[in-house]
């Protein structure tokens, strides 16, 4: 069931435009910076992106900052918010489930499917900005200098290359979950209606939902609970020494709303009348 | 047969299954109250060891200022200091060679100090400043906010207040011993500093400052999130200047020239029934230091663009007219920290802040000279 | 007994759309269930097959409980349930192809033949590697019928299995669901079309407001009326003949109270009357299911429906549930 899944989710148009939004919007930044060179001043902006004109290296963090906040949850919460609902709209849900596949397996399948979207999403967009910061903006003044190559951290100190591509792959693993704390909600939308734009639209609610509340100082009691409070945790692997703490906790909370999401739609489907 | 034949129906059972999970996930932050605190031991004795300083250590804390201070013209960075939360990383070998860093979601201010000498990176700016020599007065910046440091500032201030022993509580992972220093003077708004230590190596953990307003409600508290008692290494304090960014040098003395440029006159030897504390040799010209303790407040002349703009701004954000003999004045108060600004006078403009009622101020800032020099 | 059901019911909310329902099907039959839209036919079905859960009672297939055994039992159904689905932007062969993949069991190393199997037997076997998405109805239909054939199912549980098909297809598809039954599949086919259900179905069930009216094979209900359809070029030779015994007549043809049709013949013959088509009067299925079942569901009345004939419904031998 999860081959099936995963094929029938790489045959889908709409997975490939999601994932070709996603890499459009960074390269759009990343063409209009290198043609006008007007970087936003520093501390406004995006994430990085007064930094990425110095070097282009740097540019796979900006370009995941710039569309972690809104870009990649909606795709998340589309591809997500389809998961059950959509088989339920087109009516293949019955077939498969007299197929007969397993409730519990039909759900785990499609978890592992948007595991394998958001990862191949967050991966696609570092890759392709990356080529896209170097096209534009080249290795930085270290490498006319003859040096490594490496990209500066936020503490100013220098990260060599091995440095860079670690702390890029925990930075994207890091986000995969995140976004699949997010998917695992959606999916747990998507058993509760036949509808997938209203498990979409809940997703984006939550989201929404809770990047209100995260300023907000009357909400400090619930904010380490909430999901986006741990998105930009990543910023801390680009410091010197890395700081976990912050990368630690969204694990944690984030792995959570995995497991407790996860749970939520296998006690909803497990017993559901399917009538659609 | 249909499971939903007698007896409860299935689902409910797995509700219930989840139910009990998210709760055990959710409790397991929480959970971590309910490990061992640090004992109840003398208050005499645990201020003694704050006073005596602290071991090297390396940590993260985070600062919460809820003063409800209104934004002031020039001094964004200082109030966002006290009303808003400062997330701060500190490594600490010892009083001279120590690095804190501010952490904003995208950046960072690091501040390097070795060796007497500063360095300041600003990852936003890309820009390394070599700050060298010192001033006898400064606004509060984040490198004051750890815990240690906050705790050795406000204690060595208060050494003749009276101490108590308070519950301890679990900061960052350690049992934590409490005391609270309880200000006698009548005047100062601070109602209590309560600190909280590592009893084992005498480390402040967390501190918490509550006003007379309301004594119940900490309206500045700091706390280690995470803590190590080992050393910072030597690469971590040297600062280091990226190919491409800027660097910078800059002399603490500056200020002393752009006071200068004020023309203020001196500041008078008594205020508001308060003797000016001497204030070593790099005099500031015109800066006042009062009082003493917890009770104690600044004078700072101000351009007259700089002392208009405060009073407008104060005006709007709910400050008090003042009255005064000349010019015109304004106070702005929060639980802890009172601000009194005059202006409207040529070379006349003067900020007085302190941990002090209001009426202290009020009655300084009638007290000030109304010219620039007699 | 292949199926068998025990006070199955079933509630949503308030509304009861199944009630107290004992199916019986025996194995090797082609069963039919009939009933108006509404009657409760399409969830007994998805109860069955695991889809909707009862409100109380028990189903056994094959013997086994459902759907607590489902991963036992479904493995040797084939379904259609309310109308063909297919992922649209794929071609039929594909979505043989993946949904034979999606269930345990069936080896990969035949797959791409039991699905061409199932195509050609549908009459689909030519079929291009268009999207499903620009499939006609008729050809959707063929192909969900073809999913349900996938595995080689003993049982057969169609929802309105000719839905879309046009006449030549509608008798493509009773032949090869006869063909299917003869070689041992048991063809459980619920519609709303009498027609159907007449053509093709050895056993009738007939639903109506959620409650199973009658069980019966389906020529019990077609049991003689008591009245002859007598057809002749002298009709009026034959109302002579026959004083007092016809009931009406509409031209040439005659119907004459009685259900001796062999007696009826001679007498004419012997009294000269030329017969040119003779025969007993059986009631259609369509009477029967008028007789037994109320308004559908998709009929809304203002004012409630008039009283039951006060003379009952005429007695169905073999129906006696």
């Amino acid at each position: 069931m999860i081959g099936v899944e995963l094929r029938l989710m790489l045959r889908r148009r709409r997975v490939w435009l999601c994932w070709i939004l996603l890499c459009a919007l960074p390269t759009l930044v990343a063409i209009l910076l290198a043609a006008t060179r007007l970087t936003p001043p520093p501390g406004s902006g995006g994430a990085f992106l007064s930094a990425v004109v110095t070097n282009g290296q740097i540019f796979p963090a900006a370009a995941l900052a710039l569309v972690l906040p809104v870009f990649l949850p909606i795709t998340v919460a589309i591809v997500s918010g389809e998961a059950i609902a959509g088989e339920a709209t087109a009516g293949t849900l019955r077939y498969l489930l007299v197929r007969p596949v397993g409730r519990l397996r039909l759900l785990t399948a499609k978890l592992i499917s948007v595991a394998v979207y958001v990862l191949l999403a967050v991966l696609l967009v570092t890759v392709v900005s990356y080529v896209v910061g170097v096209l534009a903006f080249g290795f930085g003044p270290d490498a006319s200098l003859g040096g490594g190559g490496g990209i500066p951290s936020l503490s100013g100190a220098t990260l060599t290359p091995v440095d860079v591509v670690v702390r890029t792959g925990v930075t994207v693993g890091y986000l995969a979950l995140c976004m699949l704390a997010l998917g695992a909600i959606g999916l747990f939308f998507s058993t509760l209606t036949d509808s997938p734009l209203a498990a979409t639209l809940g997703v984006l609610a939550v989201v929404v939902a809770s990047a209100a509340l995260t300023p907000l100082d009357a909400a400090s009691a619930i904010q380490p609970y909430l999901p986006t409070t741990h998105w930009l945790a990543w910023i801390d692997l680009y410091r010197d020494p890395i700081l976990w703490d912050s990368v630690h906790r969204g694990l944690l909370v984030e792995g959570g709303y995995v497991v407790v999401a996860f749970g939520a739609a296998w006690a909803n489907f497990a017993t559901k009348d399917v009538t659609s | 047969m249909v499971g939903a034949m007698g007896g409860p129906p299935r689902f409910s059972r797995r509700w219930v299954l989840v139910a009990a999970g998210s709760a055990a996930l959710l409790g397991a932050g929480p959970a971590g109250g309910l490990l061992p605190v640090g004992a109840d031991l003398p208050a005499e004795d645990l201020r003694a060891r704050v006073l005596a300083g602290h071991p090297p250590f390396t940590g993260l804390a985070r600062s919460t200022g809820r003063l409800g201070l209104p934004e002031i013209p020039q001094l964004q960075s200082t109030t966002a200091l006290l009303t808003g939360t400062t997330t701060i990383r500190s490594y600490r070998a010892g009083p001279d060679r120590w690095r804190v860093d501010e952490l904003t979601p995208a950046g960072e201010r690091d501040t390097y100090h070795r060796d007497g000498v500063e360095y300041v990176w600003d990852f936003g700016a890309n820009q390394l400043t070599t700050v060298s020599g010192s001033t006898p007065v400064r606004l509060p910046r984040p490198a004051d906010l750890d815990p240690p440091e906050l705790a050795r500032r406000l204690v060595g201030l208060t050494r003749s207040d009276p101490v108590s022993t308070i519950p301890g509580r679990r900061v960052a992972g350690i049992g934590a011993s409490g005391f609270r220093v309880t200000p006698g003077d009548p005047d100062t708004t601070v109602a209590r500093i309560d600190v909280w230590l590592d009893p084992d190596s005498g480390l402040p953990l967390r501190v918490e400052v509550a006003g007379r307003t309301d004594p119940g409600l900490p309206v500045l508290f700091t706390e280690f999130q995470e803590v190590s008692l080992t050393a910072p290494d030597d690469r971590t304090l040297t600062p280091a200047l990226p190919p491409g960014a800027g660097s910078v040098t800059a002399d603490a003395a500056d200020l002393a020239g752009a006071l200068r440029q004020l023309d203020a006159p001196d500041p008078p030897a008594r205020l508001a029934g308060r003797d000016l504390v001497p204030l070593g040799d790099a005099t500031l010209p015109g800066v006042g230091l009062y009082g003493s303790g917890v009770a104690g407040f600044a004078l700072v002349p101000a351009s007259r663009g700089i002392a208009d703009r405060v009073i407008e701004g104060a005006a709007i954000a709910g400050g008090v007219a003042v009255e005064v003999p000349v010019g015109r004045a304004v106070r702005v108060s929060s639980p802890l920290i009172t601000v009194v600004a005059r202006g409207g006078i040529r070379r006349g403009g003067r900020l007085l802040v302190g941990t002090v009622a209001p009426a202290v101020l009020e009655q300084a800032v009638r007290e000030l000279p109304a010219r620039g020099r007699p | 007994m292949i199926i068998a059901t025990a006070g199955l019911t079933k509630r949503f909310g308030r509304v009861t759309a199944v009630d107290g329902v004992d199916l019986r099907v025996p194995e090797g039959v082609r069963f039919g269930l009939l009933g108006p839209n509404g009657s409760g036919k399409t969830t007994t079905v998805r109860m069955l097959l695991g889809l909707v859960h009862a409100t109380s009672g028990s189903i056994e297939v094959f013997g086994e409980a459902m759907p607590r055994r489902a991963a036992n039992v479904l493995p040797h159904v084939g379904a259609l349930v309310e109308g063909p689905a297919a992922w649209g932007h794929l071609s039929g062969r594909a979505n043989l192809r993946l949904l034979d993949a999606a269930g345990r069991g069936g080896r990969l190393r035949d797959r791409r033949r039991r699905v061409e199997d199932v195509l050609e037997q549908v009459g689909l076997g030519g079929v291009d590697r268009r999207p499903v998405r620009a499939y006609s109805l008729g050809m959707r239909q063929r192909l969900g019928i073809a999913a349900a054939l996938l595995r080689g199912p003993r049982l057969l549980l169609l929802d309105e299995p000719t839905n879309g098909l046009d006449p030549r297809g509608i008798q493509e598809m009773r032949s090869l669901l006869t063909e299917l039954n003869e070689a041992g599949t048991t063809v459980v086919l619920s519609s709303h079309l009498l027609s159907e259900v007449e053509a093709l179905c050895t056993q009738v069930g007939i639903m109506d407001s959620g409650r199973l009216v009658l069980d019966s094979p389906l020529d019990a209900l077609r049991t003689p009326t008591g009245r002859i359809l007598l057809t002749t070029p002298d009709p009026a030779s034959a109302l002579g003949l026959l004083d007092g015994r016809v009931l009406s007549r509409v031209g040439n043809e005659l119907v004459v109270r009685g259900d001796d049709a062999a007696e009826l013949n001679a007498r004419l013959v012997a009294g000269g009357v030329r017969v040119s088509g003779l025969g007993a009067e059986r009631r259609t299925l369509e009477q029967v299911v008028l007789e037994l079942t109320g308004p559908g569901a998709d009929r809304v009345d203002g004012r409630p429906p008039p009283a039951d004939d006060p003379t009952g419904p005429i007695p169905i031998p073999g129906g006696e549930r």
